[in-house]
């Protein structure tokens, strides 16, 4: 595929809209302009709440600061793959079987995976500071670690080649088999703690009071990361149509340079 | 502010590595779009 | 669709017989891992109290390498292709493949099984018998249902090798879990040493429960899914 890119570079010059689309970005479009304008703003928004203007936990301190953090994150990354599992659905039980639900399946799955990672991270600093551990056994955590592997292996799969259709098909029967192994394995891991110890450490979010600017600190946090998936998701599924559309074309000149051949070669 | 260290990291990789993905799809978009036209797009 | 799993059952157990691929690798490398366990692990009782969680472990890889046999050889020379062409039951194809994974599974177990009591010197209770059957068959029923799902899957496509372990891992963690608890309770380890002063034989019914579950899940998951799975585009 990179072996083309030069080529269409040198039309450059010559397609007038595409140097003013340029500076527009060729993905977006009024409405996504202003989630992209409103995510910024309350991103910012957040960072000041979250670090500056709400006050410390009594009993955290500033480690509660994290959660402005993790809780979105975490929240972003379910509704992701809540929206895989029913984008997959969408796709395979509709009878037109439109591949934009394919894509919103696999933007959704990867911004998803990001959060998800992000939620590994920041629970593990926030781990650190309040039960002294990076990483608990607990219940919950555990189910989110496998969810992270389980929509790794899922984006693997996105990338396995083969037609649209067959890595729509393939993807969207792995997104549903995944909303049904979710409640097993945290079914499992929830008897498997509960059997044998008490998980060693508390509930994080159980026992902490929060006042008001907290609760809207954690708000803001929440709508900022909502309308930035919302955004990314736009976004991703958009590159993804160019790049099935780039894919296309690239196999559609191969099969007319092979048709030319054989062709060729029948008269000759 | 106690444990700034923790805190700092976790909105530094947070919105760092966001920044980065969003860099990563608008440089992907940049890549695969240069030969689609406008009026082509279902977005436009 | 049960006559088709018989004929594709039978077909891959017979593929099997001729080829002794399982026999002569597969257990083989099943009861390596056993050893290489009792090395890493390096002292006789800690070895003897996870014995059920190494046994279930061994199980799995083996699992592994077992759905990647059973799919190269459906797809080395396009005969699932053919099946699919000829109209076969994608139900059926799925119900027989599982059950001839199945009982290389169940094989394979009887075998480490015995491995482990001579190597790790583990000893079932005689009240556990039952409990250590029931256990293996509705473990060995979730594990080849997943198996062949996921082998399906991934079948013919490039990089399967690498990708099937990556999906199919997270996804059999509940019977690892579940298995290992139960055969834990009719072995009755983790006793003194663990936790807990004891564990009763009850108290690895409820992992049934959940093994029933999971199979039960899978199955008709596997059941609906491989016919879509089967039609490449």
């Amino acid at each position: 595929m990179s072996a083309t890119v030069p080529n269409i570079q040198s039309q450059q010059g010559v397609d007038a809209s595409w140097v003013s689309r340029r500076w527009r970005g060729i993905t977006s479009t009024g409405f996504s302009r202003f989630l992209g304008i409103l995510a910024i703003v309350l991103t910012v928004w957040l960072v000041l709440f979250g670090l500056i203007f709400s006050p410390p936990d009594i009993t955290q301190q500033s480690s509660v600061r994290i959660m402005y953090i993790h809780v979105p994150t975490a929240w972003v990354a379910y509704l992701a793959f809540g929206v895989t599992g029913l984008s997959s659905a969408m796709y395979l039980f509709r009878k037109k079987h439109s591949l934009i639900w394919d894509r919103f399946a696999g933007a959704s799955a990867e911004v998803g995976v990001m959060f998800m990672g992000l939620t590994l991270v920041t629970g593990a600093l926030w781990g650190r500071l309040t039960w002294g551990v990076y990483w608990a056994w607990d219940a919950r955590l555990t189910t989110t670690a496998f969810l992270f592997v389980t929509y790794v292996g899922y984006l693997a799969v996105r990338r396995l080649g083969g037609s649209h259709h067959a890595r729509a098909r393939r993807s969207g029967v792995l997104g549903l088999l995944a909303v049904l192994e979710i409640p097993l394995v945290h079914f499992s891991v929830k008897l498997w703690r509960s059997l044998h110890q008490e998980a060693s450490v508390a509930n994080p979010s159980g026992d902490v009071k929060m006042d008001g600017l907290m609760l809207f600190s954690l708000f803001v946090g929440l709508i900022a990361f909502s309308s930035l998936y919302f955004w990314l998701v736009l976004h991703r599924q958009r590159v993804m149509y160019l790049e099935d559309r780039y894919e296309d074309a690239d196999l559609d000149t191969a099969l007319a340079e092979r048709r030319a051949e054989s062709t060729g070669g029948s008269h000759g | 502010m106690d444990d700034a260290g923790f805190i700092f990291t976790c909105y530094g990789v947070t919105l760092g590595a966001v920044a980065l993905y969003i860099g990563l799809l608008l440089r992907r978009a940049r890549r695969n779009g240069r030969t689609a036209k406008a009026e082509e797009l279902p977005w436009t | 669709m049960w006559q088709t799993a018989r004929l594709v059952a039978a077909k891959d157990l017979n593929i099997e017989w001729r080829s002794r691929q399982v026999t002569n690798q597969v257990l083989p490398f099943a009861g390596l891992t056993l050893v290489l366990f009792a090395f890493a692990l390096d002292r006789d009782d800690i070895t003897a109290r996870v014995a059920p969680g190494l046994f279930w472990l061994a199980t799995t890889f083996s699992l592994i390498v077992l759905v990647q046999r059973a799919f190269a050889v459906e797809t080395s020379d396009g005969a699932l292709d053919t099946l699919r062409v000829a109209g076969v039951d994608p139900a059926g194809i799925y119900l027989g493949k599982s059950l001839a994974l199945a009982a290389q599974l169940i094989v394979l177990e009887a075998l480490l099984l015995l491995g482990v009591i001579v190597f790790y010197a583990s000893h079932i209770r005689p009240a556990g018998i039952v409990l250590v059957i029931i256990t293996a068959l509705l473990a060995t029923c979730g594990l080849a249902f997943v198996g062949t799902l996921y082998g399906g899957l991934a079948a013919g496509a490039k990089g399967r090798e690498t990708l099937l372990p990556l999906l199919l891992l997270p996804v059999v963690a509940p019977v690892l879990i579940g298995a290992t608890r139960a055969f834990e309770a009719a072995f009755g380890t983790r006793g003194g040493a663990g936790i807990r002063a004891g564990v009763e034989i009850s108290d690895g019914w409820p992992w049934v429960g959940m093994l029933a579950i999971f199979a039960a899940v899978f199955g008709a998951a596997g059941v609906l899914a491989f016919g879509p799975l089967l039609e490449e585009a």
